[in-house]
C-alpha cells in the first residue's frame, strides 16, 4: 500500500518534472536563438523565403502563443515536422531509437559482466597487487574519452588489423530484413546467421567502447559495496560454520553486496536509453544521439525539440524504474 | 618578550590537534599511491598550462601549408596536423583553455549550486519544493545532451560552452548543501544567532554557508575530471569552442577524418585529455579513501 502509494507520488511530481522540462526546451529552443530561421537558411535566402519558414515554424506568433501550441502539441505526440528529413519528428524518433536501444542492451552485458567481476575481485584481493592493477584499468575506463578510445580502436582493429568491419549497423551485403528494428533480434528470427554474424561484428566495438565507461562506474560500487558486506557479522558466522570462502563470497556476500550496484546499472542503462550522443557519432550508429547531434549542427529546431524531450522522457522514466525498485528492495528509502 | 613566547607557546597547543591531523592526512596521502600520482598528474599539468609560451616550440595558430601532414619527429614532436600547424604546441597551449574551462565552470555552478541548495534548505517548505523540482527537471536531461542544446542554441563559442556546462553541472551542488544546510539551521548557536537579531541572508551566508561549503569542495574535486570529459565532447562535436581554438576535443575532433593515415593528429590531444582526466580521477579516488572514515585510521 506504501509502495503504491509512493510510486503514485512519484508519478506525479515526473509530471511535473516534465513539464519544466518541457519548458526549458522551449526556452532553449524558442527564446535563446535571436534568429533561427536565419542561421537555417543563411544571410541571403529572399524575403519570401524567411517569411514562409517562419510561419511554417509558427515564429511569427507572439511568444506565450507558440509556447501553449508547442504545449498543445506534446500532448498529441506532435513534435511537427523535421526541416532536414521532411518527414514527423515522431516517426524520425521511432526509426531510430531501435538502434539505441540495441547498443544500450549490449552495452549493459560488458557493463554488468566487467562491473561486477572486476568489483567483486578487486575487493576480495583488497590492496593486493591485483587489486590496484584492476583499479587502474577501471580507472582508465572513466578517464578516456569514449569518442578517442572509438577512434583507436577503430584504427586498429579495422584499419591495421581488419578483423572488425568499420562503422555502421550492418553491411549493405548482409541485409536483414526489419520486423522489430533490432538487427540481432531480427537476424535470428528470420534464421539469417551471415547477417547476425555481421550485425554482431559491428555492434562489439561501440557496445564495448559504451560499455567500458560504465563498467568503471560500477566496479568502483561493487568493489565498496563488497568490502562493505565482507565486513558484516553474517559473513564472519558464515565463515565460522565452516563455509569455503568461494561458497561465502558467491552466495552470501554476491547478492547483498550486488544492490548498490543495480543502482549504478539502472541509471547507466538509462543513460545508454537517451542516446550515446559521442559513440554513435564515432561509428556511425544510426541511434538517436546521432539524430541528436545532426540536429544540433543544423539546427533543426522541430527534431531538436522532439528528440530532446524524447530523451529526456527516456531518462526520467529510467531513474524512476530505478528508485522505485530501489524503494521496494529498502523501504527506509521510501521517504 | 616572554609574553609573546607564552602566546605562540599557546597557539602552538590550540593548533596541535590540527597540525596533526594535518599531519595524519599528509600521511594518509603518501600511504595512498593512487591518490600521490594523481597529484603529480595535476600539478604537471598546471605547470604546462602556466609555463605554455615557454614549452610550445611553435605558435599554436600559425599555419604552414608546406608542412602539412607530418609524422612526429624532432622538430614536432606530435606531428603536425592539415594546416600544418604543430600538434605538440597546440595541445600545450590547450591545457590553458581547459583550466580556464575547469576554473570557470566551478565557480559559477557552485554559486549557483550554493545559492539554490542553501536557500532551498534555509527557508524549506515551498521555496524547497519549488528549487528542488527545478533541480530535477536540470537532472531530468542526460548531461551531455542538455549541454549540447544550450550550446547550439547560444551559439558555439568558448564562453557559452562554460555556460552550457555550468548550468548542467550545479544540480549536484545544490543537493549536497541543501542537505547540509537543514542539518546546520536545526544548531542551537543558529537560534542564538536570531535571536540576536540577524537576518536571514546574513545568517544564510556567514553561518550557513562557511557550514555547508567542505562536502561541495570535495564534490568538486571528484567532478572536474568529467568537466573537462564534457567540454572536450562538445568540442569535439563542433558545437564547443570554435575553431582555431586548440580545445584538446576540438583538436582531436581536426584529426578525425585522417584517423587512419595521420594517426597522431587525434591521438594526441585525447591522450592529454585521458591522461589530466585520470589524474583528477586517481586524485578523487584517494580523496574519497583518505576521508573515508571507515578507511582512514
Amino acid at each position: 500500500m506504501k509502495l503504491a502509494f509512493y510510486i503514485l507520488r512519484r508519478l506525479f511530481l515526473m509530471l511535473i518534472v516534465m513539464l519544466g522540462v518541457a519548458t526549458i526546451v522551449f526556452f532553449i529552443t524558442h527564446v535563446i536563438p535571436a534568429d533561427p530561421v536565419g542561421a537555417i537558411l543563411g544571410g541571403n535566402a529572399p524575403l519570401e523565403t524567411v517569411d514562409k519558414l517562419r510561419h511554417q515554424l509558427g515564429l511569427d506568433q507572439s511568444l506565450h502563443v507558440q509556447y501553449f501550441r508547442y504545449l498543445g502539441g506534446i500532448f498529441h505526440g506532435d513534435f511537427g515536422v523535421s526541416i532536414v528529413s521532411n518527414h514527423k519528428v515522431v516517426d524520425d524518433i521511432l526509426e531510430f531509437f531501435p538502434a539505441t536501444v540495441e547498443l544500450a542492451c549490449a552495452a549493459m552485458c560488458f557493463t554488468v559482466l566487467f562491473g561486477v567481476f572486476l568489483g567483486t575481485v578487486s575487493a576480495i584481493k583488497r590492496n593486493r597487487p591485483i587489486d590496484h592493477i584492476l583499479r587502474v584499468f577501471s580507472i582508465l575506463g572513466v578517464s578516456m574519452p569514449g569518442f578517442w578510445l572509438g577512434l583507436l580502436l577503430l584504427l586498429l582493429f579495422y584499419f591495421k588489423l581488419g578483423w572488425l568491419p568499420g562503422t555502421g549497423r550492418n553491411d549493405l551485403f548482409a541485409f536483414v530484413d526489419n520486423i522489430t528494428g533490432l538487427v540481432l533480434v531480427d537476424s535470428i528470427i528470420t534464421r539469417n546467421w551471415a547477417g547476425l554474424w555481421d550485425a554482431v561484428k559491428h555492434i562489439i566495438l561501440p557496445a564495448f567502447v559504451l560499455g567500458y565507461a560504465s563498467a568503471a562506474s560500477v566496479a568502483r560500487i561493487m568493489r565498496a559495496s563488497m568490502l562493505d558486506v565482507l565486513r558484516q557479522d553474517y559473513i564472519r558466522t558464515a565463515r565460522s560454520k565452516g563455509l569455503g570462502r568461494r561458497v561465502v563470497i558467491f552466495r552470501h556476500a554476491l547478492k547483498n553486496a550486488m544492490i548498490p550496484a543495480v543502482t549504478v546499472i539502472g541509471i547507466s542503462f538509462g543513460d545508454l536509453l537517451s542516446g550515446a550522443v559521442l559513440t554513435e557519432t564515432i561509428f556511425s550508429w544510426p541511434g538517436l544521439g546521432r539524430y541528436i547531434v545532426q540536429s544540433l549542427l543544423v539546427l533543426d529546431y522541430p527534431a531538436i525539440t522532439g528528440a530532446t524531450l524524447f530523451v529526456a522522457f527516456i531518462f526520467s522514466m529510467a531513474n524512476l524504474v530505478v528508485d522505485i525498485s530501489y524503494a521496494a528492495l529498502d523501504p527506509r528509502m521510501r521517504l | 618578550m616572554t609574553s609573546t613566547a607564552s602566546r605562540l607557546e599557546t597557539l602552538k597547543k590550540q593548533l596541535r590537534p590540527r597540525l596533526e591531523d594535518f599531519r595524519h592526512t599528509v600521511y594518509l596521502w603518501k600511504k595512498t599511491p593512487l591518490a600521490m600520482i594523481g597529484s603529480i598528474l595535476i600539478l604537471f599539468f598546471l605547470l604546462v598550462a602556466i609555463f605554455a609560451p615557454l614549452i610550445a616550440p611553435y605558435d599554436a595558430f600559425s599555419q604552414n601549408l608546406y608542412n602539412k601532414l607530418q609524422p612526429p619527429s624532432w622538430q614536432h614532436f606530435f606531428g603536425t596536423d592539415q594546416l600544418g600547424r604543430d600538434v605538440f604546441s597546440r595541445v600545450v597551449y590547450g591545457a590553458r583553455i581547459e583550466v580556464w574551462i575547469i576554473f570557470l565552470v566551478s565557480s559559477i555552478s557552485i554559486a549557483i549550486g550554493l545559492l539554490m541548495g542553501i536557500v532551498a534548505g534555509y527557508f524549506g517548505r515551498f521555496v524547497d519544493e519549488t528549487l528542488m523540482r527545478i533541480t530535477d527537471m536540470f537532472m531530468a536531461f542526460p548531461r551531455l545532451v542538455l549541454a549540447m542544446a544550450i550550446t547550439a542554441a547560444m551559439g558555439p563559442t568558448l564562453t557559452n560552452t562554460i555556460i552550457a556546462i555550468a548550468l548542467v553541472d550545479w544540480t549536484v551542488y545544490a543537493r549536497l548543501s541543501r542537505a547540509d544546510t537543514i542539518k546546520v539551521k536545526t544548531q542551537p548557536y543558529i537560534e542564538a544567532i536570531r535571536a540576536l537579531g540577524a537576518t536571514s541572508p546574513r545568517i544564510m551566508l556567514s553561518h550557513v554557508l562557511p557550514m555547508s561549503i567542505s562536502p561541495v569542495i570535495v564534490q568538486l574535486t571528484l567532478r572536474m575530471g568529467t568537466i573537462i570529459l564534457t567540454a572536450a565532447g562538445l568540442g569535439f562535436l563542433g558545437l564547443g569552442a570554435p575553431p582555431p581554438t586548440p580545445e584538446w576535443g576540438a583538436i582531436v575532433a581536426d584529426g578525425r577524418s585522417h584517423i587512419f593515415e595521420q594517426w597522431w593528429i587525434s591521438t594526441f590531444p585525447g591522450l592529454a585529455i585521458a591522461v589530466v582526466v585520470l589524474g583528477f580521477n586517481f586524485l578523487g579516488d584517494g580523496v574519497r579513501d583518505i576521508l573515508d572514515p571507515k578507511i582512514r585510521r
